[in-house]
């Protein structure tokens, strides 16, 4: 868990219906979706709270973002990660990083930001296409 | 550098819409006078319109410029095909980390930001990928995913030095999820590893859409 602070706050930003739930693993703090969980779990981590958000239904999701602080060695940079059919961009506050075009397969995609924290987001642009992770991690790069 | 990156939006905005509101005038013969839009069929054509019109939406473009399709790419194309566009439009683009994507400069100028999402815009609606691309898999087509990426991939990253102990899902579970799962997601892959891992081991076969 070294060099993991987090103070991760989710915010979803979707028109349609999505569920996701938290979980540790590593020094990564996880924001999955999880189409069969009906029910919002509260977790405390690290002297940190992590709140869920509360299942909702199935849905798309065309737009995670969350905070993370990270600045702590050795992995101090923040790293985006999604995992996403369509066009997927990742960005951490203005700063738009990378876009994918990952069709209608879901593929994983990670950035390294050179970054130690900030707001990241991982949204689509196009029509079409799914979220079904998405979340930021410490990284040593 | 900071001055030239104050400079350059500037430049390149002017630059860009001189570009764009010449190259409309010359392309407001529309599709008719490019061969290969003309064969666009209507489904295809009005599909391509909705695509156009949500990304002008979406990177906040007002009154978007009138863009004739060049031709339509793969998916294999897009990234080299966008980056291209974006480069001769004035902007350092450059490939992903992983190889497959587009790296824009680290900019929180908004005026840099407008008009790079505007390039964006003209550049996909030129090269708009086949929208055979973006249809929902078929149960066949997952299955062969699942195939794919629980068995040959995971052995094509061993071989790259890359062993996964991660145990796949069931095919049904992973049917289920749309083909959510990944061994790629369960593996850190050094920098100087990421194109050639990508390149050699996709997460998606080649022949997944039959090209």
């Amino acid at each position: 868990m070294a060099g993991s602070i987090d103070d991760s706050r989710l915010m979803l930003d979707t028109g349609a219906r999505s569920e996701h739930h938290v979980a540790q693993r590593g020094n990564e703090d996880i924001l999955k979706k999880n189409r069969a969980l009906l029910s919002a779990v509260l977790a405390l981590t690290f002297g940190t709270t992590i709140a869920l958000i509360p299942a909702v239904g199935a849905g798309a999701a065309t737009s995670l973002q969350g905070t993370k602080t990270c600045g702590v060695s050795p992995a101090p940079f923040v790293r985006i990660i999604s995992t996403s059919t369509g066009r997927v961009n990742h960005a951490l506050g203005t700063i738009v990083f990378d876009s994918w075009n990952n069709g209608s397969t879901y593929t994983y995609r990670a950035t390294n930001t050179g970054y130690t924290g900030g707001v990241w987001k991982v949204y689509l642009t196009g029509t079409g296409g799914n979220i079904s992770s998405g979340y930021a991690a410490c990284n040593p790069v | 550098m900071r001055t030239l990156r104050r400079i350059l939006p500037t430049i390149t905005a002017a630059a860009l819409l001189i570009c764009v509101v010449g190259c409309s005038n010359s392309l407001t013969k529309e599709s008719d006078s490019n061969s290969s839009s003309t064969q666009l069929d209507p489904a295809t054509r009005a599909y391509l319109t909705e695509v156009a019109a949500t990304l002008a939406m979406q990177l906040s473009i007002d009154n978007p410029p009138e863009v004739a399709t060049i031709r339509m790419i793969s998916l294999s194309e897009w990234s080299s095909t966008q980056i291209a566009c974006l480069n001769e439009a004035g902007f350092e683009v450059s490939d992903t980390e992983d190889g497959q994507g587009i790296r824009f400069p680290y900019t929180d100028d908004p005026a840099l930001i407008k008009s790079l999402n505007l390039a964006r815009y003209v550049c996909e609606v030129q090269y708009p990928t086949d929208p055979k691309y973006m249809a929902e898999p078929t149960q066949s087509q997952l299955e062969k995913l699942y195939t794919y990426r629980a068995g040959e991939l995971i052995s094509c990253l061993a071989d790259l030095g890359y062993p996964s102990s991660e145990v796949p899902p069931s095919e049904s579970v992973f049917i289920q999820s749309g083909g959510a799962w990944s061994p790629y997601e369960y593996l850190t892959f050094s920098e100087e590893d990421l194109k050639r891992v990508n390149r050699e081991c996709p997460q998606t076969p080649e022949s997944f859409y039959g090209d």
